[in-house]
């Protein structure tokens, strides 16, 4: 790369330009010093507190009568050196062990992490203040004492980079190549961690430059009559009844100054850090503080799904092998179902509904009824149709599947029935009749009005539609209080019979668990819980079983299967696979590109029906007549 | 921060003999995650932290009974003062005997009034104390009002003011705005006194106007910081799963924000709040200075002028301590509030 060519990322957006001027103009002064200043900073003038632009003074005069603007450019020297200083001593201390530490020792390692947590424990002030007093109060001092808590930045943002790099691909191949790690660290490491380093450090000059107009501000550093920022300050507070715009003047040099250096800092993270991504070299180079800021997130996300996949290799064989009869629907759920109905807070609308349980209707009234469904999703040139005029209708008590593979537009048609499209995705026309309701219509707070009452849904990947932090009772409750009406007491009680409803085992541990600690299938089956928990009409399952292992698939769609029988839910079950839908579903319909290309009965899949050559591949593929068989 | 990872720890299996521990494993796993943080994460960083600083006050300890005494003493009667502070022992006796008695609470006496160093912190603290609380107090209260409400709001007038402000906010000295408010409220407007300080125990009310302005400008300050934290974290976990999850169940707005998504998204904020601690603390030294109150900063500014070694060590033990066991207090309500991250940090 060319030194032009990165100062033009580096200052591509307008706020890191004007950083830049006024860090130019920091840097003049700086050097410059006190030649430019109209006025001895230190010299007395005739007038005390003269009104800024009075008598040559353009910002006025202090309370010894020296010219404020004079005073603020002999301060920028010294806070532009000592913050200089400070950064050079914390880069030297810390970026090297930093760059080092991960080829460590682990005792090494542990001490050198705990050192730093030791040196960040010590507030900076009141540490300055310390050494102040014990070796010497003057810029010294204030310098070393920053200096040494600025270190373990430069040590914690550096040891973050070459461990992210120390693990890549081409170090390992370097190192398997016989390069020596020295080699490695010259050529490979040094070269990508450069870009952090200046990020960090552009950003400590910024803590740097604060620190110091406080320890000014308490007499530390640069002595008087020297002017200062911080010194400048704390005689502004002396004199305030006199004088009040008097803290005004250096508070906005010192604002201009660290909001300068950090806008530098957001233009060097742009410039620099992404341009070091380049292609053929994965991992992740962006700017160190992003990486911290969202290491927090990840990490949780990445030990949620570590946990929950931990949990479903070691669970769930021994569970199912220990109770065969689970995977084996209908009868051995007719106590259940006999228990919940007579315990149930409202018999009126129990979740049992004893005619419905003997009798499936293929001829009920249309519960759902789409049509023409079009839906819009944004793309990479402008908005573009994904559905183009989807027909579907779904009656009361019956069971419907989609199928198709992934990109067909099933499971936004899915989304859509749900009044939850993905951002950016628009229905570009159709209806969607709910009961004679146009859902297109609707908006936020009519569709809130269904949600649970009259539709229920389960997904993909149970884990991520969870609350991670709420125990399951927890989750379980607020629904039923909230949406159920149900009191305290009832709730409980009702949410441990939608946990024994959907065939967990223990209930009551279930239910004081957090959904990390069950495995995927559990956690499906709480969601399960959760969205009959408001006994809907219509639930729409998009791939709930996609993800699981072949057991509990299984069991999962018998626990389903038993749910309709039991209650008498329509179901809308999204999966591409089209064995699955089979078992479970009446009808289905066949997705691909956007369209619907056949509607057909299971009974006329089985046998051989289909006239659509796409169904045909996908039910040759799966090879159904075995798995229904 | 302590910086100890241990993994969230994989469940046993399910099966019938498992479940029967399985309750008891999982209390004795968190309880161990505790013991590793304390034991691993805090007490080293304590011990290390303390033994800098007495390290570093050894070595500029020079010859503190020839400074009190003054010229006119004999060196027999500087041998026998600095003898009678324990500064004739080797730098390993004086170093233990320091640390058993600051882990007993004694922080020695100091040298040029000879009043016992853990009582006049004790005196003092209080200041600091109310000055940081009511700084905690208006960072989570205006920190969480403005960063909601810009993540609420996003793109708009709201979230863009808030944006700005936030960001100007973090770029002047946390002390500014307590002059500036000084300038304000109390010598424009006269609504509040601007200087010194009444204890809780004499005049709550008083108490509370005299904190006030010093820890509510040193509180804005951070808020500034925790707004812009928790309107990233907020804005990312709009589009979480388990908000959708939330709301095809019926849950309101409201609800699914305040009992979910912040129960979720605030760690981040949460752990700016401790990270700031340090920096409150020595906000507080500076609000000290300007409203005029009887804190620790004024003790450690005097002592370090005076050189008073028992002084300086004494303010920044207690600072470590202070500053490790808000910490800690962190760690822990993060852990209550993300169990499933809990020692995962």
């Amino acid at each position: 790369m060319t030194a032009t060519a990165t100062a033009a990322r580096v200052f591509a957006a307008v706020p890191a330009r004007v950083a830049g001027a006024i860090l130019i103009v920091l840097a003049a002064v700086t050097v410059l010093g006190e030649t430019l200043a109209p006025h001895d900073p230190r010299a007395q003038q005739a007038k005390l507190f003269a009104p800024p632009g009075t008598g040559g003074y353009p910002l006025g005069t202090d309370y010894l009568g020296r010219d404020v603007l004079s005073r603020l450019l002999a301060g920028t020297a010294p806070s532009i050196r000592d913050a200089l200083a400070m950064v050079g001593v914390g880069l030297a201390l810390g970026a090297l062990p930093g760059i080092l530490s991960p080829f460590a020792g682990r005792g090494a390692q542990f001490g050198l992490l705990r050192l730093t947590d030791a040196l960040m424990t010590l507030p900076p002030i009141v540490f300055a203040i310390a050494v102040a007093g014990l070796f010497t109060d003057g810029e010294l001092g204030v310098v070393i004492a920053i200096g040494v808590l600025l270190a373990p930045r430069f040590f914690r943002v550096m040891r973050a980079e070459t461990l992210g790099f120390a693990g890549e691909q081409y170090v390992e191949a370097a190192l398997l190549a016989g390069a020596s790690r020295g080699w490695i660290l010259r050529r490979h490491i040094a070269r990508k961690v450069l870009p952090t380093l200046t990020v960090a450090a552009t950003t400590s000059a910024g803590f740097a430059v604060l620190a110091i107009a406080s320890l000014g501000f308490l007499g530390l550093g640069v002595q008087a009559p020297d002017p200062t920022w911080g010194g400048m300050l704390a005689d502004s507070v002396e004199h305030l009844a006199d004088d009040p715009l008097a803290p005004v003047w250096p508070g906005l040099t010192i604002g201009l100054t660290v909001w300068a250096l950090s806008a530098l800092a957001d233009g060097l993270t742009d410039g620099l850090a992404r341009h070091a991504h380049r292609p053929g070299e994965a991992g992740n180079t962006d700017g160190a503080a992003e990486t911290a800021e969202t290491a927090g997130a990840a990490g949780a996300a990445g030990a949620v799904a570590a946990d929950s996949f931990d949990d479903r290799d070691g669970a769930l064989p021994a569970s199912a092998a220990e109770d065969p009869a689970r995977i084996v629907p209908a009868q051995p759920l007719a106590p259940h179902t006999e228990r919940v109905a007579a315990d149930g807070p409202s018999p009126g609308r129990g979740p049992v509904r004893p005619q419905e349980i003997t009798t499936r209707r293929p001829a009920a009234p249309s519960l759902l009824t789409v049509t023409g469904l079009r839906i819009t999703v944004p793309g990479a040139d402008g908005p573009r149709e994904a559905v183009h005029g989807v027909d579907l209708t779904l009656g009361s008590g019956e069971a419907l599947g989609l199928v198709g593979e992934s990109g067909s537009g099933k499971t936004l048609t899915c989304r859509a029935l749900l009044g939850a499209l993905p951002p950016g995705c628009t229905i570009g026309g159709g209806r969607l009749v709910l009961d004679h309701n146009d859902l297109t219509t609707y908006t936020a707070r009519d569709w809130r009005a269904l949600y649970g009452t009259r539709i229920g849904a389960v997904f993909q990947d149970p884990a991520a539609y969870l609350n991670p932090s709420l125990s399951v009772g927890r989750q379980l409750t607020e629904v039923l209080r909230v949406r159920g009406g149900h009191s305290r007491p009832a709730a409980r009680r009702r949410a441990l019979e939608l946990l024994r409803a959907v065939e967990l085992r223990d209930p009551e541990r279930v239910y004081g668990q957090i959904p990390t600690q069950l495995s995927g299938g559990m956690q499906q089956r709480v969601m399960l819980a959760l969205a009959i928990s408001c006994e809907p009409d219509l639930l729409i399952a998009d791939e709930p079983t996609s993800g699981l292992d072949v057991r509990t698939q299984a069991e999962i769609v018998a626990l389903l299967r038993s749910l309709r029988e039991r209650t008498g839910l329509s179901l809308l079950f999204v999966s591409h696979d089209i064995a699955v839908v089979c078992e479970l579903c009446e009808r289905l319909a066949v997705f691909r590109d956007g369209r619907i290309v056949e509607q057909i009965t299971t009974a006329g899949l089985l046998a051989g029906e289909a006239r659509h050559p796409y169904t045909r591949a996908l039910a040759d593929a799966s090879n159904i007549q075995r798995a229904v068989a | 921060m302590t910086t100890t990872t241990t993994t969230t720890t994989p469940s046993t299996a399910d099966t019938g003999r498992g479940r029967q521990t399985r309750r008891r494993h999982v209390a004795g796993v968190r309880a161990r995650r505790w013991a590793r943080t304390l034991l691993l994460g805090a007490l080293p960083v304590a011990l290390i932290s303390t033994f800098l600083v007495f390290l570093m006050t050894y070595l500029a300890s020079g010859n503190p009974a020839a400074q009190k005494l003054g010229d006119r003493a004999t060196p027999e009667e500087v041998t026998r003062l600095n003898a009678s502070w324990g500064l004739d022992r080797s730098f390993p006796e004086q170093y233990l005997s320091w640390l058993g008695h600051a882990v007993r609470g004694d922080l020695g006496k100091s040298y040029f009034s000879g009043l016992s160093v853990t009582k006049s912190i004790g005196e003092r603290l209080p200041v600091d104390a109310s000055i940081t609380l009511v700084a905690v107090v208006v960072a989570v209260l205006a920190g969480f009002a403005a960063g909601i409400l810009a993540a609420l709001r996003q793109g708009g007038i709201t979230d863009r003011a808030i944006t700005v402000l936030a960001a100007a906010a973090t770029t002047i000295p946390e002390f500014w705005l307590a002059i500036m408010f000084v300038s304000l409220f109390s010598l424009t407007l006269g609504w509040l006194p601007s200087g010194g300080y009444v204890p809780l125990t004499e005049d709550p009310g008083q108490w509370l106007l005299h904190v006030l302005l010093p820890g509510g400008s040193l509180g804005l300050a951070v808020a500034a910081q925790v707004a812009r934290q928790l309107r990233t974290s907020l804005l990312a976990a709009f589009g979480a799963h388990y908000v959708l999850g939330a709301r095809v169940r019926g849950l309101s707005t409201p609800r699914i924000l305040f009992g979910h998504i912040l129960r979720n998204a605030a760690a981040p904020a949460i752990a700016t709040l401790g990270l700031a601690i340090p920096t409150l603390l020595g906000g507080a030294v500076i609000a000290e200075a300007i409203f005029g109150l009887p804190g620790l900063g004024q003790y450690a500014l005097s002592g370090a002028q005076s050189h008073d070694i028992p002084v300086i060590q004494g303010v920044l033990v207690v600072s470590i301590v202070l500053v490790l066991s808000c910490n800690l207090a962190v760690d822990a309500f993060l852990g209550w509030l993300r169990p499933a991250t809990r020692g995962t940090r």
